[in-house]
């Protein structure tokens, strides 16, 4: 094969690249430049500009000291797997609970009335108060019923609270799912036959959840950082452990080491509930 | 004359102030093929789906087997599962293949075995040229494939009637002599139809008796022959004269 004809076919002789491609490869390269340019230029500004703050000695002393946090790290991260225990826990009871009052606030039957207004004020009331508040009412109020140990237990209330918190907000992102499954579906599915509780199960339920599975990762990333709510009323997680630290060192140091645990923890999953989403516009555009 | 399958008497239906169908009366003896014709908003669709009681009516009996289905608070389900029923846009369930969409129905609602279904759903595939399309999800099938599942999955719960809305007007031109195909094959085999359809020429061919629909009123009822050379409404006329030249230029 002679270079000729590959340059009669609009190739590029040197690499077998199309015309568009050469181009394309570099202007690639150029954005690419310009970006990395443009960022060491804003990393060295900040670099130069943020020591010559008046208090930058002090906040470097308190906030990122190394011994301290070399010294405090372990112990921060096995505090951190109560977070992560008390959220595994928390997690498939939201769902489940969640589920359940989306179902019942769907509920068409004038018998079964009652469960649907239970659902309405139940979504609505939790919605509207601070999570924080809800783990202060439930975690001290119930355990000060007179509960006997261990049923009195911070851990249990705490966690009580977060799954109705969540399972408010949940149920409505289920509700929403459903509502959105087209009304051609339930025609189809009831031109078989399929009662009301099938449709629901087999056509309506699975969709719905595919299609808001992106918003409930993204509300998983938000509880796995609710969890530390919880260290107002008791719990010794990974918020409690870094506070203990910073009195007994007077140091902020340990606060920023928990803040690092935490984003390793929620990146991957903030990225991954990009990914479903991203995955499913594409389904839906094709 | 034997009884009639299916008995419209007076049906009436509103969506709010707007009446969709006027007092409509039919008679469909068994194994008939019945088209409705008209415009679009002339009452069809509308009407297809009171009889499969997704709607339901205002006003008149249904009467299957010579029974009212249409009294309010009348089980639907053991109805629906006589009358068969395929939409304009297919509305396969997504999330199941074919295979899948096929037994839904007979297994939860017949509570048929899965190998009992299986067996036969794929015997109804093979018959309407989709075996090899079992286990793929819809959304990988053609406009034609899809409806032609579709039709089977209407059919593997055995129904007695089969309601056709306007079921090749979502499909490409090339893909609608599939679907009209599957349709010749249904009344053949002695399958009681009725068809909303825009496809007039296939209408001519199959139906037994046209209804031509206007403005939610059944304005007249007769055998194609005579339905498309000699209507006796001007409204007819008009609405054939319409549809037969954009057909003919096609």
């Amino acid at each position: 094969m002679s270079t000729d004809t590959n340059t009669a076919r609009g190739k590029s002789p040197a690499r077998g690249l199309t015309r568009r491609q050469v181009y394309e490869r570099k202007a690639k390269q150029k954005s690419l430049i310009i970006a990395a340019v443009s960022l060491a230029a804003v990393v060295i500004l900040i670099y130069i500009i943020v020591p010559l703050a008046p208090g930058w000695e002090g906040v470097k002393r308190s906030f990122f000291n190394w011994a301290v946090l070399t010294k405090t790290f372990p112990k921060m991260l096995s505090a951190f797997v109560l977070d992560l225990q008390l959220f595994f826990i928390a997690a498939p009871l939201i769902f489940a609970l969640a589920l359940i009052i989306a179902l019942m606030r769907n509920v068409t039957s004038a018998a079964l009335y009652p469960l649907r207004l239970f659902a309405i004020v139940y979504i609505d009331v939790l919605r509207s108060i601070p999570v924080i508040l809800t783990i202060y009412l439930i975690g001290f109020g119930i355990p000060g019923l007179g509960l006997l140990p261990p049923y009195n237990s911070p851990y249990i209330w705490g966690t009580v609270a977060l799954v109705l918190a969540y399972s408010a907000y949940i149920a409505e992102v289920f509700r929403t799912g459903i509502e959105s499954i087209h009304e051609s579906q339930r025609s189809a599915a009831r031109s078989l036959g399929l009662s009301e509780t099938s449709m629901m199960r087999y056509v309506v339920l699975p969709q719905a959840i595919r299609r808001v599975v992106p918003t409930l990762v993204n509300f998983l990333v938000a509880l796995l950082k609710d969890v530390a709510l919880l260290s107002f009323i008791g719990p010794v997680e990974l918020l409690r452990q870094a506070g203990v630290y910073k009195s007994l060192f007077a140091n902020f140091t340990p606060y920023v080491g928990a803040a690092l645990i935490f984003l390793c923890a929620t990146i991957p999953a903030i990225r991954f509930a990009d990914y479903l989403m991203a995955k499913q516009n594409a389904e839906r555009s094709r | 004359m034997s009884m009639p399958k299916l008995s419209l008497r007076g049906v009436k239906k509103s969506f709010g102030p707007l009446e969709v169908c006027k007092n409509i009366s039919i008679d469909i003896q068994p194994s008939e093929l019945i088209c409705l014709i008209g415009g679009s908003g002339s009452g069809k669709s509308t009407l297809l789906r009171c009889i499969n009681l997704l709607d339901p009516i205002d006003d008149g009996e249904i009467l299957l087997d010579g029974v009212d289905i249409s009294l309010p608070g009348y089980d639907p389900n053991p109805v629906r599962r006589k009358i068969g029923m395929v939409f304009q846009s297919f509305n396969l369930f997504p999330h199941m293949t074919v295979l899948e969409n096929i037994k839904l129905a007979p297994m939860k609602v017949k509570g048929m075995s899965s190998a009992e279904i299986t067996s036969q759903a794929q015997e109804l595939l093979e018959r309407f040229g989709l075996s090899d399309k079992a286990d793929v999800y819809p959304d990988r099938l053609s406009g034609g494939q899809q409806q032609r599942a579709a039709i089977v999955r209407a059919l593997a719960m055995e129904p007695e009637i089969m309601l056709l809305d306007e079921v090749t007007s979502a499909l490409d031109p090339e893909l609608v002599g599939e679907v009209l195909d599957v349709i010749r094959q249904l009344k053949t085999q002695g399958m009681t139809l009725m068809l909303a359809t825009h496809e007039m020429s296939f209408a001519r061919e199959v139906a037994d008796r046209v209804c031509f629909l206007d403005d939610g009123k059944l304005l007249e009822i007769a055998p194609p022959e005579k339905m498309f050379t000699a209507p006796e409404h001007a409204r007819t006329r008009q609405f054939l004269q319409r549809v037969l030249h954009r057909e003919r230029l096609q």
